[in-house]
């Protein structure tokens, strides 16, 4: 059946739902090539279409439609690997872990940086002077301001926006503010105690 | 104004996702205090742009060495370190990628300094491994054993084969024809071949083979067709694997360095670069073979090379050994020194080549200091001392090395190669042995298909020797006369051994990947 390598990669990608699996390099380029073979083969058809033979006119729709639903499948797979990695920029903030890295592709690690740049660029805009407002903080409302957190590597010196200077040692509880180490539970480098 | 500032700094990195460390914080500080306010945020704005674009990270944790890195980039940013012009790579720098056949993609080994020169066994399998995975990828995406597109006319679905692996061959009691096997040739037992993969071997039978183009020798791999009956692989046509252009295997592998150098992607798609190349169009480069510097004439001759050079310097001379005439005794250490002072002070004569071109010096297989396995490493430090002192441009590296010029990728190897090849080919072609010799490297994608007695490899260091992706020359010092041959977009030629024949050497000329002959004639 035609498209049907096309459907394999949105199926692909949909049944792992909770990881981005690895950009199908093989899949994306077999449905290029279906494509490609579609298209010449449509393309010798019409042009006898036109000469004026009838019967081929079906043939070249079924074909036409091949293409569009390939078309969509690729677009699909591309547009919907973009939100999670958009998803993922949310989550882990501007440097991706190591796993995720490996299993994207060149032109999507640059769309990412670039993602997260315009993302800066905007958060920066919305506040006024040097309050600018950062979006990615307290996706959910937060209970309270503070949270008690356990270190669970050897960070070192912490600066907290006051200023103030906490030194991070394995093992050690602190008081924090919840705005301050976020991004730091979602690097792993603190856990939540509650 | 201080803490306000450090206050714009952690907010800024905050932003942009990033958690910057108070002693970075402090860097920057001490960077940025003198400049005006608005060009500060610029600035700063800048430094975390280029901390992204390096890559560094591991986490969102900004250090101070971050902080650092990007800070002398964004200064050089006129003049980019990793785009140098000419560079000389050595085989013991060479980067090792690894292909992996579960992510269809090659993954770069750990840094090359942490191999063992002397590895074991193990080593030697994965050598093989290495090899024949290189060869299975790039066959198995040829057009010939891709499966046929749905929606292809009936045309394109005819000649299709299928590869098959050994293990599938032993599995069967019937007659099976028409199989296409990628395999490695060896002798398992005495004076009989057998085609081995990665799942088994299968003895073969050469009687009615159709030998298509290349040199065959042991630990070639081969794609052979026929079919196989009672225990015995008959090939009838026995073929090299098809090679690929640079361009096909960078469209698959993107813009990864393979040939080494500083910088992480390929130097091929520098536009910085090719400018340079082309405002230089006459640029040369000579390459001499055999240069036995204990022979007068040779001395002679050189210094009318010289000469004649001295009026328009070439990018480089590379002179591949061996420089004695004579073979290795206890005394060819200190002999090899005094001719190297020699040739250095000769060469001090041509002020404009002492400025302007650099002197490569590959040593050859019968040069004192190491024994003859591949990768070499360069002429011991005793030698070259005196002839680096006098000439600073004077580059003494290891067989086989590789040389980068502006986006052009060139390969240097001083071995009997050919003469080695033709000597054990289990099938010697009649016509054209440079192109065959050729076609052989650049299918093979490996600069020494040959068992590990005759051409003795570290096994460990295989990877040095590497022609995937091919490069743009592969220089072959040979002891055979001097030829050209162009396969694939890869010219390989031989120099010829200068002292030997009519003194002659070839001149390569980079804009126009185009190879002349020169020899230096009787006065």
């Amino acid at each position: 059946m035609f498209a049907q390598k096309g459907v394999e990669l949105v199926q692909e990608l949909e049944r792992a739902r909770d990881f981005l699996p690895p950009f199908n390099e093989d899949g994306v380029r077999q449905v290029l090539e279906e494509m490609r073979a579609l298209f010449e083969e449509n393309q010798r058809d019409a042009s006898s279409a036109v000469a004026g033979e009838s019967e081929y006119i079906t043939s070249v729709h079924i074909r036409h439609c091949a293409l569009e639903r390939n078309k969509r499948c690729l677009m699909a797979y591309l547009y919907n690997r973009l939100e999670r990695i958009k998803e993922h920029r949310w989550h882990f903030g501007s440097v991706l872990p190591s796993d995720i890295k490996a299993n994207i592709c060149e032109p999507e690690a640059q769309f990412f940086i670039k993602y997260s740049k315009s993302l800066a660029a905007y958060m920066k805009s919305i506040g006024e002077g040097s309050y600018s407002l950062d979006l990615t903080q307290n996706l959910k409302p937060p209970k309270n301001l503070y949270i008690q957190v356990k270190c669970t590597t050897e960070f070192g010196e912490f600066e907290t926006e006051d200023g103030d200077i906490v030194v991070l040692k394995k093992n050690s509880l602190h008081l924090l503010p919840r705005v301050q180490c976020e991004l730091l539970i979602a690097q792993g480098i603190l856990e939540h105690v509650s | 104004m201080n803490s306000r500032f450090k206050n714009d700094i952690v907010m800024t990195f905050k932003l942009n996702g990033l958690t910057v460390r108070s002693e970075a914080t402090k860097y920057i500080i001490g960077l940025l205090t003198p400049l005006h306010k608005d060009e500060q945020v610029q600035w700063l704005e800048k430094l975390i742009d280029v901390i992204q674009k390096q890559g560094l990270l591991n986490s969102t944790t900004v250090e101070k060495s971050h902080v650092e890195r990007a800070a002398k980039e964004c200064c050089q940013n006129e003049f980019d370190e990793t785009t140098v012009l000419l560079n000389v790579i050595s085989a013991f720098d060479v980067p090792k990628f690894v292909y992996n056949t579960e992510r269809k993609k090659y993954l770069s080994f750990d840094a090359p300094h942490s191999i063992n020169l002397f590895g074991d066994p193990r080593d030697k399998s994965e050598m093989f491994r290495h090899r024949y995975a290189i060869l299975h990828q790039r066959t198995s995406r040829h057009s010939l054993f891709t499966p046929s597109v749905l929606g292809s006319g009936s045309t394109a679905s005819q000649n299709k084969y299928q590869l098959q692996p050994i293990e599938y061959l032993l599995g069967m009691s019937t007659k099976l024809t028409n199989l296409v096997v990628l395999g490695m040739l060896t002798y398992l037992t005495e004076g009989k071949l057998h085609l081995e993969d990665m799942t088994g071997s299968v003895p073969i039978s050469l009687k009615d083979t159709n030998f298509h183009g290349g040199l065959f020798t042991e630990n070639c791999f081969v794609l052979g067709q026929g079919y196989f009956q009672d225990g015995v692989f008959h090939i009838e046509h026995l073929g090299m694997p098809p090679p690929e252009p640079a361009k096909i295997t960078r469209t698959y592998f993107g813009n990864t360095n393979f040939f080494g150098g500083s910088s992480t992607s390929t130097l091929k798609v520098s536009v910085k670069l090719k400018a340079i190349e082309e405002q230089n169009p006459d640029a040369m480069m000579v390459f001499l073979s055999d240069v036995w510097l204990d022979q007068t004439r040779v001395m002679e001759k050189l210094r009318i090379l010289f000469a004649g050079y001295c009026e328009d310097p070439p990018i480089c001379f590379v002179l591949m050994g061996n420089f004695l005439s004579g073979t290795t005794c206890n005394t060819s250490s200190s002999h090899l020194r005094q001719l190297f002072k020699s040739l250095a002070e000769m060469i001090k004569e041509f002020p404009n080549l002492v400025e302007q071109t650099r002197f490569i010096f590959v040593p050859g297989p019968s040069d004192s200091g190491f024994c003859n396995i591949l990768p070499r490493p360069p002429l011991a430090e005793v030698i070259r001392a005196e002839f680096v002192q006098r000439i600073p441009s004077g580059i003494f590296t290891t067989n086989p090395c590789r040389i980068q010029y502006g986006t052009k990728e060139i390969v240097v190897l001083r071995e009997d190669i050919l003469t080695k090849m033709c000597r054990n080919a289990i099938n010697f072609p009649s016509d054209d042995i440079p192109q065959q010799f050729a076609k052989t490297l650049t299918s093979q994608g490996h600069l020494c298909p040959l068992p590990g007695e005759i051409c003795p490899v570290y096994w460990p260091y295989d990877h040095a020797l590497y022609l995937y992706p091919l490069p743009d020359v592969v220089v072959v010092g040979d002891r055979l006369g001097g030829f050209t041959a162009q396969n694939m977009d890869c010219v390989i030629f031989n120099p010829g051994p200068f002292s030997r024949n009519n003194f002659n050497f070839k001149v390569y000329i980079p804009i126009r990947s185009q190879v002349e002959d020169s020899e230096i004639g009787d006065t």
